[in-house]
């Protein structure tokens, strides 16, 4: 009977820790996302308790200059203007405020190199509006991303 | 001329009150090693005016008396100014990075966390997060396991992350040179005092991959700090 009822304990322990995890509304920031422009392509992970995207998928790997993978070449670091565009973690330290809202986070442009505030809002399970600034939030730029959708395994 | 002579015994007035007021109240209750030796530097220099100016400064024995009990007592000062801080060097050896395939060309990462304890890292009991001043990264060292190299991997970048600072680069390698076995990221010059203020951290290593793979890779870390902490 102990036996039994210690199993049970630790089935129901087990099975309400992994809804728990499941169910934490910070994670659902977690997948791989599109930009409005269609581009490129970030996942988004967790590292510790924060937030960090990476590119993923760039619509053209290639820069048509040197025909090879294009390189962050306008990051303000020098050591790293020969690292691949693919892969830099472009979102970083973002944290879950609550109301579908993450914040204190930067996001990175590749085009020019710059870095900028960010505030992250969930619209809907597939939608964000991500939202790039210098200061305060009123003045900058929104845009909106979309969840990429996995197809299912046949 | 009076008003030329009233100026210069002015400013050595001054001078003698920065002395007898100035030095001995901040400086010995103000504990930076850099102002007080300040201070120290700015006492003799008003010692060595009054040796050559008498009338202005040290007119008396009792004055002359106290210049030389400030005097000590700022030798005194600085004496235990030597030992306001130490450095230690604190190295996290056999850090673990794998990375779990299926692996995609790009940066794939590992993450290894770290719970710091500083009691142990400093050698002072209870110490806190205040007593770390500075934290700088001197050395890095990865290596591949037996009969491996670094051949699938293109350039890593090592980070470090934190609940409450933002990630930060802490070495970065690139290109990887050809069939290298062990390789040594060149240390960037980051202040870390902060990471190791929060206790826990995460090291994370970033490694760029050629082509996708499916096995999984792992390779062992070795990290040297150099910590300058207060007693």
């Amino acid at each position: 009977m102990r036996r039994f009822l210690l199993a049970t304990f630790v089935f129901l322990a087990s099975f309400l820790l992994t809804a728990k995890s499941l169910n934490d509304p910070a994670d659902r920031l977690l997948g791989v996302w599109e930009p409005s422009n269609g581009r490129a392509r970030v996942k988004i992970e967790k590292i510790g308790t924060k937030y960090y995207g990476k590119i993923v998928w760039l619509k053209e790997p290639t820069d048509p200059e040197t025909g090879k993978p294009k390189l962050d070449k306008n990051n303000p670091d020098e050591s790293l203007r020969n690292a691949p565009l693919k892969g830099y973690r472009m979102l970083k330290d973002f944290t879950y405020k609550g109301d579908d809202e993450w914040t204190e986070g930067t996001i990175y442009d590749p085009n020019n190199g710059s870095t900028y505030s960010c505030i992250i809002k969930m619209k809907d399970a597939n939608t964000l509006e991500i939202r790039g600034y210098i200061g305060i939030a009123t003045f900058g730029r929104t845009d909106v991303w979309k969840r990429l959708q996995v197809p299912a395994k046949p | 001329m009076i008003k030329c002579v009233f100026r210069v015994r002015f400013k050595k007035e001054a001078i003698g009150l920065h002395t007898f007021v100035w030095f001995p109240t901040t400086g010995l209750l103000n504990s930076s090693c850099i102002t007080t030796v300040f201070h120290f530097s700015f006492f003799i220099f008003t010692l060595l005016q009054a040796s050559h100016f008498p009338l202005t400064f040290g007119k008396t024995r009792n004055m002359k008396k106290i210049s030389f009990l400030l005097f000590a007592a700022s030798i005194l000062l600085f004496g235990a100014c030597k030992n306001d801080t130490k450095k230690i060097t604190y190295t996290l050896d056999n850090l673990q990075f794998n990375l779990e395939g299926p692996l995609f060309e790009g940066p794939n990462t590992a993450q290894v966390p770290i719970q710091l304890d500083l009691a142990k890292i400093t050698g002072i009991p209870q110490a806190t997060a205040n007593q770390i001043k500075s934290v700088k990264l001197v050395s890095c060292e990865i290596n591949a396991p037996e009969g491996q190299n670094f051949n699938p991997v293109s350039n890593v970048v090592l980070q470090l992350a934190a609940d409450k600072v933002d990630m930060t680069e802490i070495a970065l390698l690139n290109p990887i040179p050809q069939s290298s076995k062990s390789i040594a990221p060149q240390p960037k010059a980051n202040e870390l005092s902060t990471f190791f203020q929060q206790g826990n951290i995460i090291v994370l290593l970033d490694a760029t991959l050629l082509a996708d793979q499916e096995e999984s890779l792992s390779y062992t870390g070795k990290l040297s700090f150099e910590l300058e902490v207060t007693n």
